[in-house]
């Protein structure tokens, strides 16, 4: 495996795989995650990240459930359709535990 | 059709010898060798693969460890390649395609490559690119249950708008097939739209950055200058606006020929029009032609040749969403950039004129061949673009097979080239028939671009047993070089 920046974050059954949007990031590991937290920093990055998990031929990984933690909210116009949400604590995933949770339940049935 | 392979496996002798095979199959693409299932998964995440030749005795990561690693990627076809016959039963847990046991025979790998390629073809329907797309977009929308898709104004977008999940995953030459794909759906009821914008698009690369301005109708520059006309009422004198100040003073307007004051717009003058001064040829006039300049490609296009599209935002039907819980087959066709008749059905009539000409030495009757040339028509094609080309070669099919009988047979030769085969009719017949044919084709283009004249040419070939169809055709070729319609 490449060397990555990857943290895992286990919430309740969940575990959440948290990166940074600069970091290389090996796209098939995601595939053992509930979700991915991307770390935002500027705006490209995550874009480009964004892009390439959904763009990516593995259905685990273009289907996963992406959120991004930013620490202070930014003005920055519409909402990329992308993601599944924004959070700005890692403190209480419960949102982010409960969008996952749905998202792969209707994956699953 | 060519697949894409690899080669997965540890020992150097083996990889060389199955490089050796896929080098000499025409239905192969080596795109990639890894000594390791490591390997083997960065390549699949960089390249477009469709078939893997993989080992299963590795030591860090086995051929099993390896599948499950790709277990979702339903793309690919694996076919296992061992020393050993112990991993059938397994194998067979793991849906792989074939098991080819080392040392492999030329024989045994040309027939799996073959079993291969049919089922390959057997799901091309599915896994047609824009079957995948849409797959990947009505899952999406379904796990988020996303009421609407909407279009996303977009600067950055060839379109102008995005769609999330189709425009990230097409490049930006290829953004318009968005559209397409959406379009094909909505025609199969898997997704239903409704209205929210009109676009026009480049009719050469389908983009909607546009430079739209007039131009002159002369030279085609839009370095042009523009005076409001003047009507002065009393003296019923008619000039340009720049006349009236050159004999006033500061913003007064004089009239030049009675000299008096213009006080009021509407009770002594009116401006019922403007006039344009060319800045290249020095052409005055009323009515400026309008074009756009794509400022992607650069083509520079009248307006009434962009293409106009409807932008929607789109909902999941029942049926779609059946479909995203996998419960049907998704099978839409995009519009590919194929002409009308092109490939296949070439072939087709290729078999069906060497027919004729069997036939013709065994029975006694008399066919022909006849062929069309549309001698100018790619001067039409540059100007209106391939999407307005596409559609143009259709209706063209379209109403010269109105006047063909069952059994007779039509291609596009080429863009220019229309070729048509009637069995059991005599030449004389068939000149007529294609006489009449070419009066309609003139027809249809005078009707639908006033300004170009279509310059046809045809001939007929009675179909014979001492000519081969190569011969055949070229003779057409030949003629159709020198006679005029």
């Amino acid at each position: 495996m490449k060397e990555n920046f990857a943290q895992k974050i286990s919430h309740e059954d969940l575990v959440f795989m948290k990166i940074q949007d600069r970091s290389p990031l090996y796209l098939p590991q995601l595939k053992s995650f509930d979700a991915v937290i991307i770390e935002y920093s500027d705006k490209l990055a995550t874009e480009e990240i964004v892009k390439k998990i959904r763009c990516h031929n593995m259905e685990s990984v273009y289907l996963i459930p992406i959120f991004v933690y930013k620490i202070y909210e930014e003005e920055s116009g519409s909402r990329n359709p992308l993601i599944d949400g924004t959070i700005h604590s890692l403190n209480n995933l419960g949102k982010v535990a409960e969008v996952t949770r749905k998202i792969n339940n209707k994956l699953t049935t | 059709m060519t697949l894409n392979c690899i080669i997965v496996d540890d020992e150097k002798t083996s990889r060389v010898a199955m490089s050796s095979l896929v080098d000499h199959s025409d239905s192969l693409n080596l795109v990639g060798i890894a000594e390791s299932g490591e390997q083997a998964l960065e390549l699949l995440d960089e390249k477009q693969v469709d078939l893997i030749f993989l080992d299963v005795m590795m030591p860090s990561m086995s051929g099993f460890e390896f599948l499950d690693e790709i277990e979702d990627n339903h793309n690919v076809k694996v076919v296992l390649v061992t020393g050993k016959k112990d991993f059938a039963v397994k194998a067979f847990d793991y849906a792989i395609s074939d098991y080819l046991v080392k040392p492999v025979s030329r024989n045994r790998f040309k027939e799996s490559v073959q079993r291969i390629r049919k089922s390959v073809s057997v799901q091309s329907d599915s896994d047609f690119p824009s079957n995948l797309l849409l797959l990947k977009l009505i899952r999406f929308m379904h796990s988020r249950d996303i009421s609407f898709l909407e279009p996303v104004p977009s600067r950055k977008s060839l379109l102008g708008f995005s769609y999330a999940m189709l425009t990230e995953n097409l490049d930006f030459d290829n953004e318009a097939d968005a559209l397409d794909i959406l379009e094909e759906a909505e025609k199969d009821e898997i997704i239903s739209g409704k209205f929210v914008d009109t676009i026009y698009l480049c009719n050469s690369c389908s983009n909607s950055y546009l430079n739209i301005r007039e131009v002159c109708p002369n030279c085609d520059s839009s370095h042009l200058v523009s005076n409001d006309l003047i009507h002065h009422f009393s003296c019923a004198y008619m000039g340009e606006i720049s006349e009236f100040k050159a004999a006033g003073y500061g913003e007064t307007l004089i009239c030049p020929k009675c000299e008096k004051k213009l006080k009021h717009i509407g009770v002594d003058y009116d401006k019922p029009a403007a006039i344009f001064n060319c800045q290249g040829c020095a052409h005055s006039f009323q009515d400026p032609l309008i074009r756009a300049k794509c400022l992607n490609c650069g083509a520079d296009q009248k307006v009434e040749h962009l293409v106009k599209k409807e932008v929607k935002k789109y909902h999941l039907t029942a049926k779609g969403k059946d479909m995203a819980e996998g419960n049907h087959y998704i099978k839409i066709r995009k519009n590919g950039e194929q002409m009308p008749d092109e490939g296949e059905s070439t072939d087709y009539f290729i078999r069906a004129l060497k027919n004729e000409i069997k036939r013709k030495s065994i029975a006694e009757f008399d066919s022909s061949v006849g062929m069309f040339r549309l001698w100018n028509i790619s001067e039409l094609y540059q100007r209106i673009g391939n999407v307005a080309k596409r559609d143009l070669q259709k209706e063209l099919q379209q109403i010269l097979s109105n006047d063909l009988a069952p059994g007779d047979e039509i291609t596009f030769w080429d863009y220019e080239t229309i070729l048509m085969l009637f069995p059991e009719q005599r030449k004389e017949e068939v000149e007529s028939v294609m006489d009449e044919m070419g009066e309609r084709m003139k027809e249809l283009i005078k009707d639908n671009f006033d300004d170009f004249k279509l310059e046809l040419r045809m001939a007929v070939l009675k179909v014979s047993e001492d000519i081969s169809y190569e011969r055949a055709i070229n003779e057409l070729l030949e003629k159709t070089s020198k006679s005029n319609v």
